[in-house]
């Protein structure tokens, strides 16, 4: 029996590393140590492995082919993708995984109903490797990438995520072996990108979803509607991650770790940890 | 080039975006913006968004926001000022 010992969520975005003047510098230090704090927890957990769940934005998955969920089987990733376009702020670098687990969880899906894309091959983007670089920049704990179509609709509602979430948590949970698992969750909250609100931060609907979070009551995230939370911004659909990982916690109360809306980041930034 | 399959004229746009993040197509589209478009099944309208830009058309026609974001960061604008600029843009955006 494998044991999910840890579970992290956090915005994903770039800024905190790259345009970090564009923020009010109590927020953004604040949003360092939230980060701090979640590093030192999984340094505590010591997982023998993790899932990072994220969002991706339209640098790998296309609409000629848009899976719902993708899991990586490799040995190792790498990214941020960006770079090879331009300087991101922050180094290109390998991640190790665990093809072991991740072939593990692939197979039962497909078996059981969770019907994963794979891919063998993944340049990551900041969704993973902004975390990633803040939390393990060493790449000390191997990492299954796990992607949710959080860009192009028809996406897959939040109540299809919640129930990912418990379905990874009772997969990992039969694992064989007495290993330690965790899960990072990563994007959101309340964001728009490449539309005209771009900007606006829902700070209203920030607080309710940290809160249901907070109280252990995914079922309310999982009640979530495409509408409610394009209405909260364009890419506050991020969220999906946020939810696979509640599913994962299911009952479970997490603790909010930080939220501020960071205006010269246009995002509602939050972190949030399960323990 | 044969003609492209057919498809929507969403995925097209898209399509057209997408490819930008490849670096040679960033370099014959920054070299000929007219005969890069030409590869691609585009209408009247949705060629002259893209050549304008217009952001707004763009996004209005099925445009990915992610991917109208990156060609609004390729063509040399802070990205903090997406709003403001296609929020002043003219009759194709």
């Amino acid at each position: 029996m494998a044991e999910l010992c840890l579970g992290l969520a956090t915005s994903h975005l770039a800024h905190i590393v790259n345009a970090r003047d564009a923020g009010d510098s109590a927020k953004v230090a604040a949003f360092d140590a939230g980060y701090a704090r979640l590093a030192a927890a999984l340094r505590e957990a010591a997982p023998d492995a993790c899932l990072i769940v994220s969002a991706e934005h339209v640098n790998k998955f296309f609409i000629d082919n848009m899976p719902a969920f993708c899991m990586g089987l490799f040995e190792s990733f790498s990214g941020p993708v960006e770079s090879k376009a331009r300087d991101v702020g922050y180094p290109w670098r390998e991640v190790p995984s665990d093809p072991g687990l991740a072939r593990y969880l692939i197979e039962r899906g497909l078996d059981e109903g969770v019907d994963w894309a794979v891919s063998e091959f993944w340049e990551v983007d900041h969704g993973m490797m902004v975390p990633l670089h803040k939390l393990d920049p060493e790449g000390r704990v191997p990492m299954i990438p796990v992607f949710v179509n959080c860009a192009s609709a028809p996406m897959p509602s939040t109540r299809r995520c919640f129930a990912v979430g418990r379905w990874l948590a009772e997969a990992i949970a039969d694992w064989p072996g007495s290993r330690r698992v965790g899960i990072v969750a990563t994007g959101g909250l309340s964001h728009s990108v490449g539309t005209l609100d771009q900007g606006r931060i829902d700070v209203a609907f920030d607080e309710w979803f940290l809160d249901r979070l907070c109280a252990g009551d995914g079922e309310a995230l999982a009640g979530l509607g495409d509408a409610e939370m394009m209405e909260a911004g364009s890419s506050t659909g991020e969220v999906r991650s946020w939810i696979v990982l509640a599913g994962a916690f299911a009952g479970r109360r997490a603790e909010r770790v930080f939220y501020a809306p960071i205006e010269g980041f246009d995002t509602g930034c939050a972190q949030a940890v399960y323990r | 080039m044969t003609a492209p399959p057919p498809a929507s004229a969403r995925y097209w746009l898209n399509r057209a975006l997408f490819d930008l993040g490849d670096p040679a197509c960033r370099r014959e589209f920054g070299a000929d913006r007219a005969a890069w478009l030409d590869r691609y099944p585009l209408d009247a309208g949705a060629r002259a968004a893209l050549e304008a830009p217009g952001w707004r058309v763009l996004l209005d026609r099925g445009a990915l926001p992610n991917l109208v974001f990156k060609y609004f960061m390729l063509s040399g604008h802070p990205p903090g000022k997406f709003a403001a600029i296609a929020g002043e843009t003219d009759e194709h955006g």
